[in-house]
């Protein structure tokens, strides 16, 4: 009898733990269902969730005016698939699910949530599917998407790991166009080019850091600054980028920490940037659930004011400003080719309608897949041959003005993209909460900016050996 | 007790000091030298600020593995679901503190659901296994597994800290160039102030009596009429508590997101394995170097400071496969 | 201990049971060389991940559930074997010959290194002591960024062109599956195997009894991490891509779930354990938000209601329905073969 009772309570609880993820991931409307039922998937069964959930809530008051050109050179009717391979739990769910929001709101303000049809005529339909953060499951769905959905272009996702997975897999296939929108390994549009492999509203890792070190030493008047970044690729790269253009400015760069990936603690390395008597600011790079305890460890170890940070890309994004404490974010000077409080129509109209639909302000993952979107439907328009991936990248590569979320975007013959990079502030908006504010922007920046070409192509590719000429040891 | 059970008694007691004393003696050994190199390497104020960044990390983790360790030590439950119940013990204090505006009611909240938590996982699952080493560590796993997703759904993915209240905000300044943080000093006050509690009831109080003899001998504790599974269940209880009031703790430096549980779990286990499992004071001992080692690593050889987490702990086992503090079983 | 015992007691119902598992054996065999030519590439890629995890899951499965030693670190092996083949295929021109030699040699020097480290340890501290090792290789990945690409990865492994195709590297993946599988059952019944168990019945008893118990740990890490080894080279080929995700706990402890969800000391059961895992992990994950909460409860419900694990849960209904025929064993031979064996010791 007793037994039966356990039993039933079992299976009372664990219904409610369902039921509660179930419940209240719908009323954030952040959840709704990875298989956005495309338009001929009828024969591949039990795949298909219940139906979506409309989401009416503000998204489609924009009617017809979308963010791209509005001269559709080609004839229309064309049938565009696009996956996009989010991490959606795991370590950067964060940065996926605004990936996966600002996706959906695009579906659903221009589309009936599965598909839209573009002012030229042609159809695209979206795939999500999760990655979980790993690279091996992030070949899974490359597969499944390839096979089962039969998509034309792959967003592969958000970290640089999963990035070159799939990267890889499909780099050598004709007929699929990869895009990437926010992973951005220098080399992938440099030194060793991905044919197939374009990074429309993206950007290359040292690209913005190049623009932030001219700054850091022309406007600024910084002479001698150190930098703490995460101790892998990205990091070695973003803040290579910045040391190598503020030493060629004219700077020092007088200490360099590294902080492992995935660090928790953080009063080690602030106890070290104290010790660090000679440099006058200090660039700070953290990614993921670093972030946060970077930041506070900054600010609570008193250095915010003896020497300001200046932040990296993903330092004071979004997507950890967000949860990050007023007092100590206020005020702190960073960049990106992504800000929320820049007064471009584009970017207000974006962060206002992602606002609506999420309660979130955009992070630069949401405004990039958001972009990316906005890239495809103008290169669907503007083509005027039959799709392939390789007609659609010429389209791009050509000449394409797109007016994204970031702003008017053009791509080069690599993938890369020339845009602006703004240098921002933290600033409390009307109602309390923070955002990035531009305080001065350098516009037409492509990822060589003031180096030139040949002579930066010569030079190998930043790692924590080389970050840059001008840097010592 | 006849004559020659006390001199049994000593004879026990006196190989457990002098084991105790080689403990001491190996790792004053090891520590001098490592100390005196140290302090070549940096400045006599960054070194002292570095001892107490270790001591107040240490303070965190001490205030995990004693969860663990207790329930380890009384009910051979390696409760793998540990990382899990900080991490949302952290995601619930941080709703509390942001809807009263109070720290300390979020402190309190996420214990105590967490503890609620704990009952049911107790009474309701793991008590039907009683026992079974491979099933709980199961079991275990997947709570985490669920756990961690139900966090994703309510919380969401990005990361999360708890809003201070002012007085814990900022760096606390002694002359012009030694700042420290108020809310690590504040942490390390907390664990000190958990620990001696939780050693005066362990030694003084009855409950500790029953506990400690529950630990020893679980069948003559049930004999004498105590009611063992109530003892099993108040412990699993409080070490639920702690772990959850832990995370509300921890999500004032650190950050609490998915994944966050395995990242802590290790930590708890590297902590409780070299100080060894089911000790109190292996928990504390285990903090403190863990802390220790944690901090100066980083500070002094940044690509090993992985290792230096994980190699100490290997070495320990091998030549100690108990832990510094543990008992042979 | 009843193990034993009620085989002895169960023969009777033998004929018919052994005719049965000879059946489904056989059906499986037919289905798993048929059924390729009906799946779609996907299908059969997650199949292949399903039969490479089956293989790793039972080289754990040899420590976890016939010497009840759980390693959550066995990844370890798994992935030096992968970083063995993709160093040399990413990073260097070495061959298809060099490429499985490197990564043969780098599984079993993990291998040697972690019986090395391991051997004197049992019960709960054997467990943490191969997470600290699972740990280790995993710190290795992420920071010998020459070698192993960091958090990059190794990308440009290539599969030879001969099986290049997710069609053809299936049939591979099967052959050696199988016959590591047959190795594997051998093992398991040689006296290395009955020793191995005796170490789950007691450690003691066996080192009474005359055995060098700490030798036998290591004969077990050799013998094991030559399967997970095996896992390892067939997995670098079938992702043609390596991570240090490939060795975080998690990766660990997937095979350790997969035994315990099919039947822990059974073989067959973390084969059957795998491709449940696998289809939770890598298809449901494509469909459903909330699959690790799937996953989570899956594990629970079988813990609590099939404490044996699917093959346990089939094995108590297949007794019950033949003593149910009257053609079965004794009520008291199927009550013990309900027994779990997980309890001993």
């Amino acid at each position: 009898m007793t037994k039966t009772l356990r039993v039933a309570a079992i299976l009372l609880a664990v219904l409610s733990m369902i039921a509660a993820s179930c419940s209240s991931s719908d009323d954030a409307s952040d959840t709704t269902t990875d298989t956005a039922a495309t338009t001929d998937e009828g024969t591949d069964e039990g795949t298909d969730e219940e139906p979506e959930e409309t989401m009416e809530e503000g998204t489609d008051e924009e009617p017809e005016e979308t963010g791209s050109e509005p001269a559709p050179a080609g004839d229309g009717g064309l049938d565009i698939k696009v996956g996009a391979i989010l991490p959606l739990t795991g370590g950067i769910a964060g940065p996926g699910a605004d990936a996966r929001d600002s996706l959906e709101l695009f579906f659903n303000t221009f589309g009936d949530g599965e598909s839209i049809t573009t002012p030229g005529g042609n159809t695209i339909s979206l795939v999500i599917e999760d990655n979980a953060s790993d690279p091996a499951i992030a070949l899974t769905a490359a597969t499944k998407l390839l096979e089962v959905d039969d998509v034309d272009i792959v967003l592969p996702g958000i970290l640089a790991s999963t990035g070159t997975a799939v990267g890889d897999a499909l780099g050598d296939r004709d007929d699929v166009l990869l895009l990437s929108p926010s992973s951005c390994n220098d080399d992938f549009t440099q030194r060793a080019p991905l044919d197939g492999y374009a990074r429309p509203a993206g950007w290359a890792c040292s690209q913005t850091t190049h623009a932030f070190g001219q700054w850091a030493f022309e406007e600024a008047g910084y002479t001698a600054v150190a930098t703490a970044c995460t101790d892998y690729s990205f990091g070695w790269e973003h803040c290579g980028g910045f040391a190598d253009a503020f030493t060629n400015a004219g700077g020092t760069i007088v200490d360099q920490i590294w902080h492992p990936l995935g660090n928790a603690d953080f009063a080690t390395y602030s106890t070290q940037m104290n010790d660090l008597s000679d440099a006058e600011a200090v660039m700070v790079l953290a990614v993921g659930g670093s972030v946060n305890p970077m930041v506070t460890s900054y600010a609570d170890f008193g250095l915010k004011d003896s020497k300001p940070m200046l932040a990296g890309v993903t330092t004071m994004d979004q997507s950890a400003l967000r949860a990050m404490d007023k007092s100590v974010a206020l005020g702190t000077i960073g960049h990106s080719h992504w800000a929320e409080g820049h007064d471009d129509p584009n970017t207000i109209e974006f962060v206002t309608a992602y606002e609506d639909a999420t309660d979130k302000i955009a992070s630069y993952y949401a405004a990039g897949y958001y972009g990316a979107m906005q890239w495809i439907v103008a290169a669907a328009d503007a083509m005027d041959s039959e799709f392939t991936p390789a007609a659609m990248l010429t389209t791009m590569k050509d000449g394409l003005e797109v007016d994204t979320a970031f702003g008017t975007q053009t791509m080069n013959e690599d993938g890369s993209m020339t845009m602006t990079v703004f240098i921002t502030e933290v600033q409390e908006r009307e109602d309390g909460k923070l955002w990035n504010v531009p305080i001065f922007q350098y516009d037409d920046v492509d990822q060589y900016f003031q180096f030139d070409k040949d002579e930066y192509l010569a030079q190998p590719t930043y790692t924590k050996d080389f970050q840059g000429a001008g840097v010592s040891g | 007790m006849t004559e020659a059970a006390v001199e049994a008694e000593h004879v026990v007691v006196d190989s457990v000091v002098r084991d105790r004393i080689r403990v001491l003696i190996i790792t004053l050994a090891i520590a001098i030298p490592l100390i005196a190199w140290t302090l070549t390497q940096m400045s006599t104020l960054a070194f002292f600020t570095q001892i107490l960044n270790g001591l107040s990390f240490g303070a965190l983790l001490f205030f995990l593995a004693s969860g663990f360790t207790m329930i380890f030590g009384l009910m051979r439950i390696a409760n793998l679901a540990h990382g899990g119940f900080y991490l949302m013990g952290g995601y619930v204090g941080i709703t509390t503190t942001l809807v009263t505006g109070q720290f300390w009611l979020g402190l309190l909240a996420g214990g105590l659901v967490i503890s609620c938590l704990g009952l049911f996982v107790e009474r309701i699952l793991l008590r039907r296994i009683r026992g079974m080493e491979k099933p709980e560590v199961l079991l275990t796993i997947g709570l985490t597994f669920v756990i961690g997703d139900f966090s994703l759904a309510v919380w969401g993915g990005d990361p999360r800290q708890i809003e201070k209240p002012e007085y814990l905000k900022g760096a606390f300044q002694i002359g012009d160039s030694f700042f420290y943080p108020k809310y690590r000093l504040f942490v390390l006050a907390l664990a000190i102030l958990l620990g001696s509690f939780l050693f005066y009831i362990d030694r003084k109080t009855k409950i500790g009596a029953i506990v400690r003899a529950g630990v020893d001998d679980r069948e003559t504790v049930a004999a004498m009429g105590i009611n063992i599974k109530a003892v099993f269940t108040g412990a699993f209880i409080f070490g639920a508590f702690i772990a959850g009031m832990s995370g509300v703790i921890g999500a004032g430096f650190l950050s609490l997101l998915p994944g966050e549980d395995f990242v802590i779990l290790l930590f708890a286990l590297v902590v409780v394995i070299i100080g060894g499992l089911g000790s109190l004071e292996g928990a504390a001992l285990g903090a403190v170097v863990v802390g220790l080692i944690d901090a100066f690593a980083k500070a002094l050889v940044p690509e090993l400071s992985f290792f230096t987490l994980f190699a100490p702990m290997a070495i320990i086992l091998m030549v100690r496969p108990n832990g510094l503090l543990g008992r042979a079983s | 201990m009843s193990m034993i015992e009620s085989a002895g007691q169960a023969r009777k119902a033998l004929p018919i049971t052994a005719r049965v598992q000879l059946a489904m054996l056989a059906i499986a065999l037919v289905v798993a060389f048929i059924f390729p030519f009906l799946a779609s590439t996907f299908i059969l890629r997650l199949v292949t991940l399903a039969l490479v995890s089956a293989l790793f899951a039972m080289s754990v499965d040899l420590m976890a559930g016939y010497a009840g030693l759980v390693s959550l670190g066995h990844a370890g092996v798994l992935g030096s074997a992968m970083y063995g083949v993709g160093y040399v295929a990413s990073k260097t021109d070495g061959g298809f010959a060099l490429q499985l030699l490197v990564g043969f040699a780098a599984g079993i020097a993990a291998s040697v290194i972690f019986g090395l480290m391991a051997m004197r340890s049992s019960g709960v501290y054997f467990i943490l002591i191969t997470i600290a090792q699972g740990m280790i290789v995993w710190g290795l990945a992420t920071l010998l960024v020459k070698i192993t690409g960091a958090e990059n990865g190794l990308p440009g492994i290539r599969r030879p062109v001969v099986v290049e195709t997710e069609f053809r590297y299936y049939f591979v993946a099967l052959i050696v599956v199988l016959v590591s599988s047959v190795g594997l059952f051998i093992v398991v019944r040689s006296p290395v195997g009955f020793a191995l168990k005796g170490l789950r019945e007691s450690e003691t008893r066996m080192r009474m009894l005359g055995h060098n118990t700490t030798w036998l740990k290591f004969q077990m890490f050799m013998l094991s991490g030559f399967f997970a080894t095996i896992a390892g080279i067939l997995l670098v080929y079938l992702n043609e891509f390596v991570n240090p995700t490939d060795v975080i706990i998690a990766s660990s402890a997937l095979p350790v779930l997969m035994s315990i969800l099919g039947g822990i000391g059974t073989l067959i059961g973390p084969f059957i354990g795998a491709f449940v895992v696998v289809f939770l992990r890598n298809y449901v994950s494509l469909e459903i938000d909330r699959w690790q909460s799937i996953m989570g409860l899956t594990f629970i419900f079988v813990v609590l209601f099939a404490r044996d694990g699917l093959i346990g849960a089939v094995k108590k209904h297949w007794y019950k329905y033949l003593d149910s025929k009257g053609s079965g064993p004794a009520a008291l031979a199927a009550t013990e073969m309900a027994a779990p064996p997980l309890q001993s010791g």
